[in-house]
This record gives C-alpha cells, structure tokens and sequence, in this order.
C-alpha cells in the first residue's frame, strides 16, 4: 500500500540550555491502508512534534520513522502538512496559493491551473479564485491551505489541528468534507485534535497519549459506520470512553 | 463634509504663512528683500524660471543623479542584505563593518567623493548611493529575517529547497520591507543630492541655490528650495501609491472592490 507509515519506538528529545527535555518517549505506532487516525493527547505531550517528525520538519533523537519502508530524511511533497495557523502566502491569490506545490514540481502552467481548479472547486472556493488571503474568513483559508497540500497528490496528509481555530458550525461542515475528500483522495490522515467530539466523528481509529513524555496510550478502534450522527449512543459511549482515558493524563499535569 | 473641512484648514495653514509672510515684507517692510523677498516676488521669479525652462534644468539634472545614485544603492544594497538575511555567516562577517560605516553622515563623504571622483556627476552619484544604501541594505536584512517561519516551513513540506524557499517565500515576503528601505533610500538620496550639488558639480537645484544665495538672489534661492520640497513631496507620493497598489495583499483592507 502505498505511503505506509511505521513509527518504530520513535523518541524525541529537545536540547536547551537549562538542559535536556524527553518530549516524546518510545512512540510505536503503524498506519495502513487509507486510514484516519486521529490523536488526541494534553498539551504539551508532543503531538506537533510527532507530526512534524513524519513531515521531515524536525528529526527523531532515537528509534525511526519509515514511509513505505525508507526512513524519513527532510520534506517531500508525498507527505502533506496542514498547519493549525493560517499560512496561505499572503502575496498569492487562491489559485496562486494552490498552484505552489504545482510550480516546485515544475507542472507547466495549463495542466497547473487544470489541477487547481479541481481542488478548488473540491473545497468550493470556486467564487474564490482570484481572492488575496486577507480577503477570506478563517474556515475558507483553512480550505485553501487544504486544496493546496491536496493539489500535488500526496498519499498521506497531517493535520495539526487544522480546524482549532475555526467557530463550532464551520468546524462541523468541514469536518464532513474532509471525510468526502478522504473518501475520494484514498489517502492516510493523521489527524490531530483537542477534541475529541471531533475526533470521534472522523477517526478510523483515535489514538490517546500520554502527558509528557509523550507516548501511545492506548489505540481506541471507533468502527462506527459512517456518516456518523454525534448524537448516536454508539459515538456517546466511545467518545465518554476516550475522555476517561484522557482525563487521567490531563490531571497527571495539574497535579505536577 | 468632514473630509473637505480637513481639506480646507490644511489650505488654510499654508494660506495664513503666506499671507502673514506677505504683509511682514510689502506692507509692513519687516525685512530687507534680500533676507527675506515676499512671496509675490518669489512668485514671479518662479513663473519666469518655469517660462524660460531654467527651473526644468536643474530640476531634471538633480532627479537624473538621484536616480543614477538610487539605483545602484538599490542594485547593490537589496542583494547584499537577502544574502546577509539569509545566511547568518555573510552577516556576521559584513555586520561589523555596515556598523563602522552606519553612523558616518553622508555629507561626510563629501570629501571622498571629491577625492575619488573630482568635479561632477560621479561625485553626486556616490553621495547618493552612500545615502540611500544603508536604509536599503538595513530594510531588506529585517525583512528577510522576519519572514514569518511557518510560511518557510510550508515551502520545505512541498519539497522546496533552499534556493526555491528564498526565491518563492523569503523575498516576496520581505518585499514590502523591501520596498519601504527604497523609499526612505529615496527621501535620503534626494538630500544627499542637493547638498553634493552645492558642492561637487554645475547645474541641479542645490546649485542653483548655493549661485543664488552668492549673489544675493534671495527670491531664486526660495525658488530652488520650493521646487526641492514639491519634488520631494512627490517622489514620496509616487512611492508611496504605487506601494500602495503592489502591495495590496499585505492590507486588512482592499480598496475599490
Ligand atoms: N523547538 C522546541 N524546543 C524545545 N522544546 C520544544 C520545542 N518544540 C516543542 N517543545 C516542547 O516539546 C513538548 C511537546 O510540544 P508539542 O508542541 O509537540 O506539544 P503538543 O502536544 O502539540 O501541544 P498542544 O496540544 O498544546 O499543541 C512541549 O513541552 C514543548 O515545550
Ligand atoms: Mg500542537
């Protein structure tokens, strides 16, 4: 299966001057087919790094991380990112933010414009094109930023709590397109999410950390049909299991 | 109504100078005309050096030099400072040396550009470049660093490399701070270039002042720093506006749509 991602007791340590901080601790954790894995986890327990780890953005201090069975060495473009911030390129319009990836590949200009509609209109920012970021609301920035990883055909996409700043409605409406993207993509997604509303809603399978050092707790397999209803027993009862669990490690940091 | 009550009392600011200046000078003769003409005699200096192109002489002859000068501040400094934003090594090595040359006002050059470039347009220039190259260089260093670092990592998730980043992030980001270094290498630039006219060539409007003011011409010395100021005013103007349009994205606000 193409992008599979192995976490083989991967452990990440921060040098300072105060000294040395353990932010992740032995993570062990495999991603097949196209599955959507969520993780949730306290603050602080790592999961940016963890992300940014799989993305190339920072190295791993031990163990290591495969993708289809080669260590990750810096960035490539079969490994999307999607950031919590707003980080469309301020200088470029819609189209142009979309078109980035398409450039670096070298795409000629026709075919570039051709794959950027698609995911434009995929996002339905088709009214949008020619629109500078400033000229967006939050939630329409955040579809752009997605369309623009989406653009160069990655087989995994890392979100980094992509949705963390957007109001509850708009929240809920992407949340249903991204899993009609997911479903069309066939791409892996590691999702992370301080809710775990959310995380329920979307995941295949949530994964719950630690407080830091940061490391699996325990996977939850949700394998509730979708769509899903937020409402339904079933999604009540996993989602109380996972805030359990959750909570544990979130009172682990208050009593510190 | 609001916006044309401001227009009119900053009419009315300049109007009252004029015609106090005016009535202290023709009426009440506070001043010999050669300390201080009235503006009805600096008016009529003026109109006569519109109508016979001598103010359009110098006039053309201090922008050509501002702007040979500029230029090559511009072509020199904005390179120079991506590469010293860039890469920390190249501004440790130039950081102490711009720090040594910093604090040197550029008139101070005056007596190097004569030394170096004798009488004549190469002397303007140089004092220009010296005086439009360090806010320029100053500029483009802060921009490049301050490119918002999550912008660069979004470039590096895409598969760009170093050269690509710098090419299609780093610069058009710092673009705007960029741009503002021109326009202050510009304001200075254009002082530069009066003060080496008074000095180091023939013709151009600091020359045309410092003649002047040898032989008394009071109202043509008013003449040339009028024209100073109004050129200065516009070249600002200008920079400003077309900034203005370039850099639409970086505003909160969009106008005309
Ligand atoms: N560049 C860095 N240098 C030093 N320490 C870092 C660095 N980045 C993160 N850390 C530390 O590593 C730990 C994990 O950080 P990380 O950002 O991965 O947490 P997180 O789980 O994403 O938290 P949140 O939910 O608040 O986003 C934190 O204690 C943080 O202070
Ligand atoms: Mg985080």
């Amino acid at each position: 299966m193409a992008g599979d991602i192995k976490l083989d007791h991967v452990a990440k340590e921060y040098q300072s001057r105060g000294g040395s901080l353990l932010a992740i601790d032995d993570v062990s954790l495999e991603v097949r087919d196209n599955e959507f894995i969520c993780l949730v986890g306290p603050s602080g327990c790592g999961k940016s790094t963890l992300l940014r780890m799989i993305a190339g953005l920072d190295t791993v201090s031990r163990g290591q991380i495969l993708i289809n069975g080669t260590p990750v060495v810096g960035s490539c473009p079969k490994v999307g990112f999607v950031f919590q911030e707003y980080t469309l390129f301020p200088w470029r319009t819609v189209q142009k933010n979309v078109e980035f990836g398409l450039e670096l590949k070298k795409i000629p200009p026709q075919q570039r414009k051709e794959t950027a509609d698609k995911y434009i209109d995929m996002v339905g920012l088709s009214n949008f094109r020619d629109s500078y970021p400033h000229q967006l609301s939050g939630g329409m920035k955040q579809r752009t930023a997605i369309a623009r990883t989406l653009a160069v055909g990655p087989e995994i996409l890392l979100m980094d709590e992509p949705f963390g700043a957007l109001d509850a409605q708009t929240r809920n409406i992407l949340q249903v397109q991204l899993l009609e993207i997911w479903h069309k993509e066939k791409i892996k997604i590691i999702f992370v999410t301080h809710s775990v509303d959310e995380a329920v809603f979307l995941a295949d399978k949530v994964a719950i950390m630690t407080a830091r050092p940061g490391r699996i707790k325990e996977i939850v397999d949700v394998g509730i049909p979708r769509p899903r209803v937020r409402t339904d027993p079933e999604v009540n009862q996993i989602r109380d299991a996972i805030l359990k669990s959750l909570f544990t490690e979130v009172k682990k940091l208050s009593d510190h | 109504m609001p916006r044309l009550n401001k227009l009119l009392m900053q009419i009315s600011g300049i109007l009252a100078v004029i015609v106090i200046w005016e009535l202290a000078t023709t009426y009440l003769h506070l001043f010999k005309p050669v300390i201080l003409p009235p503006p009805s005699t600096v008016l009529v200096s003026m109109i006569a050096m519109v109508g016979n192109g001598e103010i359009f002489m110098h006039a053309g002859y201090s922008l050509m030099r501002v702007l040979l000068g500029f230029l090559v501040a511009a072509v020199v400094a904005i390179p120079l400072g991506i590469a010293m934003g860039w890469v920390r090594e190249i501004s440790y090595v130039i950081d102490p040396i711009m720090e040594v040359l910093r604090p040197i006002p550029p008139i101070a050059w005056i007596g190097l550009a004569l030394l170096w470039f004798g009488l004549g347009l190469n002397s303007a220039v140089f004092l220009v470049f010296i005086g439009a190259f360090f806010p320029i260089l100053l500029n483009t260093v802060s921009g490049v660093r301050s490119v918002d670092k999550k912008l660069i990592e979004v470039a590096y998730t895409f598969g760009a490399r170093d050269l690509e980043v710098l090419r299609k992030v780093v610069i058009p980001a710092a673009l705007p701070t960029i741009y503002t270094g021109m326009r202050v290498g510009m304001g200075i630039g254009w002082m530069c270039v009066v003060a080496a006219e008074m000095v180091a060539v023939k013709y151009g409007l600091g020359n045309l002042i410092l003649e002047a003011s040898n032989f008394l011409q009071t109202d043509r010395v008013f003449v040339g720093m009028i024209t100073i100021g109004i050129l200065g005013l516009v070249i600002n103007v200008i920079f400003q506006l077309a900034g203005d349009r370039v850099f639409a994205w970086q505003k909160g606000v969009s106008k005309g749509e």
